[in-house]
């Protein structure tokens, strides 16, 4: 049938009293067309492939890769913390001699509600690339053991969840911040506030009080709620209550 | 697509399927080792 011109006064295709469908020509359309709706099925259905692929690794291939960043920062900051510290005639408070790089660890943090065993080192800088591998201290904000708030945030959901029972803590419970000098014991002082995403005024030196002198030395932990949104940010924070200098430090 | 790919591979059907299979498997490691986590660092996840 292909290539057969049909003639006739009832055919749909009319020109001059004839009516020629040129069969041949409607086959290539054809084929076109359905070949065209085969790509772009086939490139649909790999993209929800992709995507599920993608959610998968979120799920489950965040939380090894977290654990290796985390062994790794941890053998560093154990191997760095061993060697001698740069030589000083006048040693300053311990607080002040903390050096931080982005993307370097520099502490580990502890939290005994969320476990016995749950630790995780704190790097500098809260972009992606560092909230994927590891909490991190805002920058701008104070260090530990210093007059102001030292802000870290952390992720709720991926790269080993590290803050996912955060909105749990309650007044009272410890948080502990070890450097290479010192432990430093925070306490919380109430239960999760609830801010937008856009409140920065919880990293204030003092929070709440842009510019106020700052007399207290807190913690402030960030994460997101609900999990998997960005919808808001869990804030939890603490006072300093003790400081424990490591011996030879 | 996939039609075009599987016609051009060289081989019986099990052969193609090997090679299929590999492929996918090269396809799945750069997305998982490489392209995932640049992505998860880049998006916003």
């Amino acid at each position: 049938m292909l290539g057969v011109k049909l003639i006739g006064p009832d055919t749909p295709f009319c020109r001059g009293g004839t009516s020629v469908i040129d069969y041949s020509a409607l086959m290539r359309s054809a084929v076109k067309v359905s070949t065209a709706i085969r790509v772009v099925g086939e490139a649909c259905l790999t993209g929800g492939v992709i995507v599920a692929l993608f959610l998968a690794y979120l799920l489950w291939g965040t939380g090894p890769r977290a654990v290796r960043a985390q062994d790794h920062f941890a053998a560093q900051l154990n191997h760095s913390w061993q060697a001698k510290p740069p030589g000083a005639r006048v040693i300053p408070p311990a607080a002040d001699r903390i050096t931080v790089a982005l993307g370097q660890p520099f502490a580990f943090l502890r939290i005994p509600a969320f476990g016995a065993k749950w630790r995780f080192t704190i790097i500098e800088g809260t972009a992606l690339a560092q909230l994927n591998v590891s909490p991190g201290h805002v920058p701008g904000t104070q260090l530990p053991g210093q007059a102001g708030n030292f802000a870290v945030a952390g992720h709720r959901v991926t790269a080993g969840n590290p803050f996912w029972w955060l909105p749990g803590l309650r007044r009272g419970d410890m948080v502990y911040v070890d450097t290479r000098y010192d432990t430093y014991a925070y306490r919380v002082t109430g239960r999760p506030t609830w801010v937008a995403p856009s409140d920065l005024s919880v990293l204030d030196p003092v929070p709440g009080h842009p510019g106020a002198r700052p007399r207290q030395r807190l913690i402030t932990l960030i994460t997101c709620d609900p999990a998997w949104t960005g919808t808001s940010r869990v804030i939890v924070t603490g006072v300093l209550v003790a400081v424990t200098g490591k011996p030879g430090a | 697509m996939y039609a075009w790919l599987w016609r051009v591979l060289p081989g019986g059907t099990g052969a193609r399927a090997l090679q299929l299979l590999a492929f996918a498997l090269v396809v799945l490691a750069l997305l998982w080792f490489w392209a995932f986590p640049w992505a998860s660092d880049t998006l916003g996840t």
